[in-house]
């Protein structure tokens, strides 16, 4: 086992962590949603099933039309309520009403005898393959496609995460046969050598009982991105044009595992309900999609809040009663911020603003330990004045700044030259958080990301 | 305060789309986001941001520059006194705030002169290209006047000011696009364009000429080096005077320490190059070493030592302040060095080598915010082929 440093990188000091290491029931939602829109991104969505339709938890309920092998099912026994739709009729959500306990029958492949071609088949019809990501692109990874290396990501280093080892605590069999399941999806179709399977871990915990199927432990130390994919896909596999990686999560291997093993689909979730405008942060034991307006019924402590799934870095708005108001696919944390700023008279000229900063521009830092983070910008937009900002966050061998300007001026070739394939807005969000300039650094990554992908 | 923001709210309206004043819109953002936070939230992507923006990065660095400022006014005051009333005047015997008052008098006019016709032209370019006016000149205006000396003609001060607002900095897109830093472009200009009045062979003392005093030598320290090389019965000022800054010059070039004590704000403050700084300072005293090692006799220019190089002309004001303007400088890290090691070394090779010019360091800035997109241009390659190495591309 080898243990990588990260050096540089920042740990934002935001209020707000998840208190408990045991997670609290929350099982009693009674809306769930299935995000397909979020989760594949640019999915072309064919819908198997009709609204007010009986549906057992792992049934078929969706294909992407770009890869129809591929199904996406039902994350819980119900009815599908509505299917609601956005611009050019894209389904943004299925929305089910949890009803009964069924569950779809599964038939295992053996995950040791079968073929690998029947292994993926079962994954594939699972409804957990849609699981797996790829870089570069960071999309739901092709069924057709054979990764050169599969990293199972069990440690979180944003803002307020749960640790991967809580989330899968007690699990250790069932994310053994996920991780024996995963490992058949790294032979070759025509034979030959099978690429590596990392499970990155932080440091200072036991993982070895939850190790199988030749699985290599990782250690990733270090502030902020240490336990972001993008960075352990950089210093063990790094990607480009001619080269891929798949990543999932660790409580979807041990979903995975768990249906090989009892052929019945998982529909819990462990997530952490945290930041400054939580009433009490917590790990929370829930559905998998679940409405966060029932989730966070009583939980919220601001007159106005923003629901983020995911961290405050890189998570995605998830407004309870909105569209996108449900767990998603990868989430696990919510973070609730407070969305009223006001605007202060003269604050730029002191010292001290109750605000927090990389830079040594502010002294709250030096007398507070975390802070209540809220969505204020903290500026207006400017021209980007590099200070060498960027740099002292991004610990990845990439030149952000140089990056950044090709981005910005959707320059592709340049961008793939400097490494923009590798990324994705998780491991561009610190250079965001920090920048002076205030622009949309990580928009700009994904139009160009687009663009590339279109070109191709 | 309440009012205040009322009032705000209600003259907006008139710069938005549509509105009467909307030409005028960039100046009323610059006063209403001067007074108050501009309040703006996140969409997406990160939604909390670091505290920091453009007004409290540039108002840290006019900050840093104050210790130089205020020494530059005092002495431009006692070099007045002394040499218009007594040359024997000791720096511990001058009348402190009748200096700072006399130096006050002088910097004021050029300060705001630069202000009024920088800061007309930069709104102007705001309005007409509809874009928010930029902090940046903030530093700009006052690192300007800081590079002049007291007796320059306020006409001077407008034309190279106009100058390098424009050319350095305006035709490029304004700040954070411009490739040479636009203060030194400006002083750069005058230089070049009034050479008799700014180049230092005259002195730099403010006094009205009816005034001048018979037998007051005018040369500076780096002057009397050209002259006389490393003769140091010769010089008209010890290195401790040197160091201190009790020596005519530009108003913010002559205190090592209150120099130090703003690259200290700088550094501490992550907003200056630590790399920068000591690329300059590495530059410099390897390249006087070098030069020592070569110098025929011991009385040569060439056998000047790095310590009096560091504390003459303006090279610890141009090595802070200067060269370290991030958006004219290097902008990787190892180009950073790159970037002020050569500051540092042409430096002393146009002082030494060069007989035209007895101060370099302008030159070596300017010259190396030509360079420094080369020298980025490199650095980014060598990523580059780092990077098609590890995937096997090469």
């Amino acid at each position: 086992m080898s243990a990588i440093k990260i050096r540089r990188g920042l740990d934002v000091p935001i209020h707000g962590a998840a208190v408990n290491r045991t997670p609290q029931d929350r099982r009693d939602v009674r809306q769930v949603a299935l995000l397909p829109a979020q989760e594949s991104r640019g999915i072309k969505a064919r819908v198997l099933v009709e609204e007010g339709a009986r549906v057992r938890a792992g049934q078929p309920v969706l294909v992407d039309r770009r890869d129809e092998s591929v199904l996406y099912t039902a994350p819980v026994s119900g009815v599908l309520k509505t299917i609601q739709r956005g611009e050019r009729r894209i389904v943004q959500n299925l929305l089910f009403q949890v009803e009964g306990q069924e569950s779809e029958p599964f038939q295992a492949p053996d995950r040791f005898r079968a073929s690998a071609a029947e292994v993926r088949a079962g994954l594939m019809r699972s409804g957990f393959w849609p699981c797996l990501r790829q870089r570069p692109f960071d999309k739901v990874a092709l069924s057709t496609d054979t990764p050169g290396a599969l990293f199972v990501t069990g440690t979180d280093s944003a803002p307020l995460a749960p640790r991967p080892f809580d989330l899968v605590a007690g699990r250790e069999a069932g994310f053994r046969a996920g991780l024996e399941v995963l490992s058949r999806l790294l032979e070759p179709a025509g034979g030959g050598d099978r690429g590596p399977l990392y499970l990155c871990v932080p440091p200072g915990e036991n993982w070895s009982p939850f190790v199988a199927g030749g699985a290599e432990l990782r250690t990733f130390s270090g502030p902020h991105p240490s336990g972001n994919v993008g960075t352990h896909i950089h210093f063990l596999y790094p990607v480009g044009p001619s080269r891929r990686a798949w990543h999932i999560d660790a409580q979807s291997v041990a979903d995975i595992g768990d249906l090989w093993l009892t052929g019945k689909t998982p529909t819990d979730r462990v997530v952490a309900i945290t930041g400054p405008a939580a009433k009490s942060p917590k790990l929370v034991r829930t559905r998998r999609g679940a409405s966060t307006l029932e989730l966070l019924q009583g939980e919220i402590q601001a007159q106005q809040a923003r629901v983020v799934a995911g961290s405050a870095l890189d998570g995605v708005l998830a407004a309870p009663g909105s569209a996108g108001g449900y767990l998603g696919r990868f989430t696990n944390q919510l973070t609730l911020l407070e969305d009223q700023t006001e605007r202060e008279l003269l604050t730029w000229a002191l010292p001290i603003a109750g605000r927090f900063s990389a830079t040594n521009l502010l002294f709250d830092k030096f007398f507070r330990k975390r802070f209540k983070f809220d969505t204020d910008e903290n500026g207006s937009l400017r021209a980007l004045v590099p200070v060498g900002q960027y740099e002292s966050v991004m610990p990845l061998d990439i030149l952000p700044t140089q990056l950044i300007k090709a981005l910005a001026s959707g320059d592709t070739d340049t961008a793939i030259k400097l490494g923009v394939l590798e990324l994705s807005e998780a491991d561009l969000a610190l250079c965001q958080f920090v920048d002076s300039s205030k622009q949309p650094l990580t928009e700009w990554l994904r139009n160009t990301l687009t663009a590339i992908e279109k070109e191709d | 305060m309440k009012f205040l923001r009322e009032s705000l709210d209600k003259l907006e309206p008139l710069f938005h789309k549509g509105g009467r004043l909307e030409r005028f819109y960039p100046v009323y953002e610059a006063a209403d986001t001067f007074l108050f936070t501009p309040g703006s939230r996140t969409k997406s992507g990160p939604h909390v941001r670091d505290a920091v923006d453009l007004k409290r990065t540039m108002s840290i660095v006019v900050l840093a520059l104050l210790p130089a400022t205020l020494w530059g006014l005092w002495n431009a005051g006692y070099q007045m006194l002394r040499a218009t009333q007594d040359l024997g005047l000791r720096p511990a015997d001058v009348p402190h705030l009748k200096a700072l008052w006399l130096g006050l008098y002088q910097f004021f006019p050029i300060y705001f002169v630069t202000i009024a016709v920088g800061g007309t032209i930069e709104a102007l370019f705001s309005i007409v290209r509809k874009h928010e006016i930029n902090e940046g000149f903030l530093v700009t205006s006052l690192l300007f006047p800081l590079t002049l000396p007291p007796d320059i003609p306020l006409w001077q001060v407008a034309l190279g000011i106009a100058f390098g607002v424009v050319i350095g900095k305006e035709i490029f897109g304004g700040t954070g696009m411009n490739i040479l830093n636009p203060a030194l472009t400006a002083r750069v200009f005058l230089y070049f364009a009034y050479p008799a009045q700014i180049s230092g062979d005259l002195v730099w003392v403010a006094a009205a000429k009816s005034q001048w005093v018979d037998g007051y030598s005018g040369a500076t320290p780096l002057g009397t080096m050209a002259l006389y090389g490393y003769d140091q019965s010769q010089y008209l000022y010890s290195w401790w005077d040197s160091f201190w800054g009790f020596l005519p010059g530009s108003f913010g070039e002559t205190s090592v320490p209150a120099i130090l004590l703003g690259a200290g704000i700088l550094i501490f403050s992550k907003i200056g190059s630590w790399r920068i700084m000591a690329g300059c300072l590495l530059g410099l005293v390897w390249t006087c070493l070098v030069f020592n090692a070569l110098a025929p006799s011991p009385t040569h220019y060439l056998a000047v030592p790095a310590h009096w190089h560091l504390v003459v002309g303006s090279f610890a004001f141009g090595a802070v302040f200067m060269a370290t303007d991030p958006v004219s400088a290097a902008q990787t890290d190892l180009g950073r060095w790159i970037y002020g090691f050569l500051v540092g070394a042409l430096t002393v090779l146009v002082r030494v080598l060069n007989p035209a010019y007895p101060e370099g360091v302008m030159l070596a800035i300017i010259f190396m915010n030509v360079f420094a997109p080369l020298i980025d241009y490199y650095v980014t390659k060598a990523n580059i082929k780092r990077r098609e190495v590890r995937l096997g591309i090469q």
